[in-house]
């Protein structure tokens, strides 16, 4: 039940945020790990048998991964120039500024096609599997 | 002839003991010992921090700035992992939720995102305080604290 939760949480999990840049996406480690989507898809795969409806789910869970990706990409860089930044002793504030306000908006852009694609996701599964792939352990 | 087993049992046997209480310790502990939280790592590298002022801020006056800018550091980056906690166990049972909705969601991640900026904002006004309580030559030996501190809180 443990690994169930983790593995339909890790996709939730992406919208997490750290604390100077916004969304966890390659930050917060394992939160949308390989072997989590890996788990996922195998979850999936054993539950929706309908090819259609296991295509469609396919699409999602790509665009998923893909996004991740992307955002984690992103934060790197993001991260690597604010930590520069921080170290040197001569950094201007409006060097932060800038910084963060890039952060924000691409933060923010992830966050909604996370937030689409996880009701893209929702659409494509029954309640049930939707429960069985999501449901906290604590319930 | 001596028997070779025989006197390779006292070394066996000291081996065996140590891998026994090896695992009964990482049984009782599960691992921690070589798995640290974030908020331990956090709390080391900022004790680091704060041990790093006295060896390499000798005026007095700046050295005492420098140390209320970390430990402010330390109850803003402890604040910001209560925060990151208890977000991400609401967004854990909302997410459960098969009717939850759009709107609901994004309040909750538009909420986390802004008592998260608020922080954000605090924490660089320290870090600022820390630059301004410090020589270049100062803070090139101190940023790598900082750093680990940040990374570990973002964890």
């Amino acid at each position: 039940m443990h690994r169930r939760t983790q593995r339909g949480q890790a996709l939730i999990l992406i919208f997490l945020g750290t604390l100077l840049l916004g969304s966890a996406a390659g930050g917060a480690h394992g939160l949308f790990s390989a072997h989590q989507r890996h788990q996922l898809r195998k979850h999936i795969e054993a539950t929706v048998t309908d090819p259609v409806r296991r295509e469609a789910l396919d699409f999602t869970l790509e665009a998923m991964e893909r996004e991740a990706a992307h955002r984690a990409s992103e934060q790197a860089a993001l991260e690597k120039e604010l930590f520069d930044a921080m170290a040197r002793h001569d950094t201007v504030p409006a060097v932060f500024d800038q910084l963060t306000a890039r952060a924000d908006t691409s933060n923010a852009a992830s966050n909604r096609t996370v937030v689409d694609l996880r009701f893209q996701l929702r659409a494509q599964l029954t309640d049930a599997q939707w429960r069985s792939a999501f449901m906290p352990e604590t319930r | 002839m001596p028997d070779s087993r025989s006197s390779c049992r006292p070394a066996y046997r000291a081996a065996s003991r140590f891998g026994a209480m090896a695992l009964v310790v990482g049984l009782a502990t599960g691992c921690s010992a070589w798995h640290h939280t974030p908020e331990q790592k956090m709390a080391h590298e900022l004790q680091a921090l704060q041990q790093a002022v006295p060896q390499h801020v000798t005026d007095p006056a700046r050295a005492a700035r420098l140390s209320e800018a970390i430990r402010a550091l330390d109850t803003d980056l402890t604040e910001f992992r209560r925060e990151f906690t208890a977000m991400r166990e609401d967004l854990r049972d909302a997410n459960a939720r098969p009717d939850v909705t759009r709107a609901e969601l994004e309040q909750l991640i538009d909420g986390y995102d802004t008592r998260r900026k608020a922080l954000r904002t605090r924490v660089l006004a320290r870090h600022a305080e820390m630059i301004a309580a410090t020589t270049a030559d100062e803070w090139s030996a101190l940023a790598k604290h900082e750093r680990k501190a940040l990374s570990a809180a973002m964890e």
